[in-house]
C-alpha cells in the first residue's frame, strides 16, 4: 500500500530537514558501528601474528631438534587449554600425524583434509567433530619433508563477530526509527514559528485584518528575531494604513465642504441680479483657487513623505535665504504690527532643494506672523550645531496648547486658536514632509512668553 | 503695461516678481497690492487698479 503524499512533498522544508536529519543520524551511526567492529575485528586477529611468531619459533626448534624439541617446547605451557594454548602438530608426508600437542584439546578436530601439501604456506580452519569450534593453523615446511602447524582456537573471537553482527542488525532498525522519528520531530519544532508565520500572512492575505499577529515565544533565537520583526512590521503598516485611511477621510471631508459652498453660492447666483452674480462667480472662483492650492499642497506632501518630491539639491545660503523670505514678508509684517528680526552671523551653506527650502521657511514665518498679535516680536535664528545647521523661529504668539502640540503636523489639521484665520491646515505637514526628504528633523516647543518656537535641523552633508 | 486692463492673477504676480510660487505668498501678494492701491488710487477718481476678488487685479483706467 502506498501512502497517499500530499502534492509538493518532498519540496516542504518540514521533510527536506528530516531527511537530512535522519540521514545523517543513521549515517554516523553506521560509521560508528563499523569503525568499532573494525577495531573490535582487528584486535582479534593480533591472534594470526601470534600463531605466525610462534611457527617460526617452533620451525626453528624442529629444525634443530626434531619432533623431541619441539614437544619440550610445548610442555613448558602451563596449564593447557583450549583458548590459551597453541595448537602444535607435525605432519608426515602422507597427512599422518607424527606429533600433536595437549592431544587431550585438539584430538577431536577432523585432520583427514586437506593433504599436507595444499596447507603449505596457508591458513587452514579445522573445524571440532564434537562441538563445531574452529581452530585457526598455519603450516610450514620442515627441511625434512614433514610439515609443522601451528594454530589457535578462534571459536571466542568468531563469536565476538558473531554476535557483533547480530546486534548490529537489531540496532540498526530501531536506530533508523528514532533517527526518523527524531528528525520529524525536531524539524517541525524548528518551523513551528515559521507555520505561524505563514498561517498569520496567509489570514491576512485573505482577510485584509492586519491585526493579527505571530505568537511570539521569546525564544531570542533567529526565527524568534524573524517574528518579532514581522509583528513590528506588521504594527508599522496598520498604523500607515490607518493613517492613510485618516488621511484620506480628511481629504475628502475638505475637499467636501467647498464643493459644498460652490454649489450652494451656483445654485443662489440662479436666482439673483447681475451684481449677486457676480459676487458668487468671485466666490466660486476663490473656492476654486483654495481647492487647487489644497490639492497641490497634498501632492507635494505625500510626495515629500513617499521620498518621490525631486529635490535638485545644491549648495544653499541659508542665512540667505532667511534674509530673501524676510523681505518677502516685510510689508505683510508691517501692516500687522510685528517686528521681525533675523540674527544669522553668517553664511551658512547646506545641501537643499533652494524653492523648497524657502517654501519652508515662508511657512514658518508665514505662520509665526499670522498667530502673532499686533506688537508681538518673530526671531529667526540660524546656527551651525556640529554636523548639522539649525534654524529657528520664535514668535511671541498665541503658542500651542500641549493637547495639540502632536497634532499640528497632522495633514489638514487645524488647532482651535487657527480656525479663525485663512489657511488649509497643510503649511506644517509641508514643513515636516519636505525636512524630512532632506533627511533633517522638526521640533516644536513652547516659548517661556508663550509662544511657539519651531526648530528645524539640517544635515550639513547629504546622508549617503 | 503690457497687461493693461487685463486681470492678473496673484499667481502671475508672482512668478512675474519673484520666479518662483508657492502657498502662502498669496498673502503677502495681498498686502503689497492694497499699500500699491493705497498709493496710486488714494485722493484720484478715477481708480488705476481694480480688484477682482477670486480672479486677481486689473490695471486700467475707468
Amino acid at each position: 500500500m502506498l501512502l497517499k503524499l500530499p502534492k509538493h512533498f518532498h519540496k516542504k522544508l518540514s521533510v527536506r530537514l528530516t531527511v537530512w536529519y535522519s540521514g545523517i543520524f543513521i549515517l554516523s551511526s553506521l560509521v560508528f558501528s563499523v569503525v568499532s567492529y573494525l577495531f573490535v575485528f582487528s584486535t582479534v586477529r593480533d591472534n594470526r601474528n601470534a600463531i605466525q611468531a610462534t611457527l617460526s619459533q617452533y620451525t626453528a626448534k624442529a629444525e634443530d631438534g626434531g619432533v623431541k624439541a619441539v614437544d619440550a617446547l610445548t610442555r613448558r605451557q602451563r596449564k593447557p587449554s583450549r583458548r590459551t594454548s597453541f595448537f602444535i602438530r607435525v605432519v608426515g608426508r602422507h597427512n599422518e600425524t607424527l606429533y600433536l600437542s595437549n592431544p587431550q584439546l585438539w584430538e577431536k578436530f577432523d585432520f583427514a583434509s586437506p593433504s599436507s601439501s595444499a596447507l603449505e604456506g596457508r591458513w587452514h580452519y579445522y573445524t571440532s567433530k564434537r562441538d563445531g569450534s574452529l581452530l585457526e593453523v598455519s603450516s610450514a615446511r620442515l627441511s625434512n619433508g614433514n610439515l609443522l602447524q601451528v594454530g589457535k582456537s578462534i571459536t571466542d573471537r568468531e563469536e565476538v563477530l558473531e554476535r557483533f553482527r547480530e546486534t548490529l542488525l537489531a540496532t540498526m532498525i530501531p536506530m533508523i526509527l528514532i533517527g526518523l522519528v527524531g528528525g520529524a520531530f525536531l524539524a517541525s519544532r524548528a518551523l513551528r514559528p515559521i507555520r505561524n508565520l505563514s498561517l498569520v500572512a496567509r489570514s491576512i492575505v485573505d482577510t485584509a485584518q492586519f491585526d493579527a499577529r505571530v505568537p511570539d515565544n521569546r525564544s531570542g533565537d533567529e526565527l524568534n528575531d524573524l517574528v518579532v520583526v514581522f509583528n513590528e512590521m506588521l504594527s508599522k503598516i496598520e498604523v500607515l494604513i490607518e493613517g492613510m485611511k485618516n488621511a484620506l477621510d480628511n481629504v475628502a471631508h475638505d475637499l467636501r465642504t467647498p464643493i459644498t459652498r460652490i454649489r450652494i453660492v451656483a445654485e443662489e447666483a440662479l436666482d439673483g441680479d447681475d451684481a449677486a452674480r457676480r459676487e458668487a462667480l468671485a466666490d466660486c472662483l476663490e473656492e476654486t483657487e483654495r481647492l487647487t492650492t489644497m490639492l497641490d499642497t497634498l501632492m507635494d506632501i505625500s510626495e515629500a513623505e513617499t521620498g518621490a518630491m525631486k529635490l535638485s539639491m545644491e549648495d544653499v545660503d541659508l542665512s540667505a535665504l532667511i534674509d530673501e523670505v524676510v523681505e518677502l514678508y516685510h510689508f505683510v509684517a508691517e501692516d500687522k504690527g510685528v517686528t521681525v528680526s533675523v540674527n544669522s552671523a553668517r553664511a551658512l551653506y547646506l545641501p537643499a532643494d533652494r524653492s523648497r527650502l524657502r517654501q519652508v521657511i515662508a511657512n514658518l514665518v508665514d505662520n509665526a506672523i499670522k498667530y502673532t498679535p499686533r506688537g508681538g516680536r518673530v526671531e529667526i535664528q540660524s546656527l551651525q550645531e556640529d554636523h548639522q545647521v539649525v534654524l529657528l523661529v520664535r514668535d511671541t504668539g498665541v503658542g500651542i496648547p500641549p493637547d495639540e502640540v502632536t497634532r499640528i503636523w497632522d495633514r489638514l489639521y487645524r488647532g482651535d486658536k487657527s480656525r479663525s484665520q485663512r489657511g488649509l491646515g497643510l503649511g506644517l505637514s509641508l514643513v515636516k514632509a519636505v525636512i524630512q526628504a532632506h533627511q533633517g528633523r522638526v521640533e516644536v516647543s513652547t516659548n517661556s512668553s508663550g509662544g511657539s518656537r519651531f526648530s528645524l535641523y539640517l544635515p550639513l552633508s547629504p546622508a549617503v | 503695461m503690457r497687461n493693461v486692463s487685463r486681470v492678473v492673477s496673484k499667481t502671475m504676480i508672482i512668478e512675474h516678481v519673484w520666479g518662483y510660487d508657492f502657498d502662502p505668498l498669496t498673502n503677502v501678494v495681498d498686502v503689497l497690492v492694497s499699500r500699491l492701491c493705497n498709493k496710486v488710487n488714494r485722493d484720484f477718481d478715477k481708480k488705476l487698479i481694480h480688484t477682482y476678488r477670486g480672479a486677481g487685479y486689473a490695471l486700467k483706467v475707468t
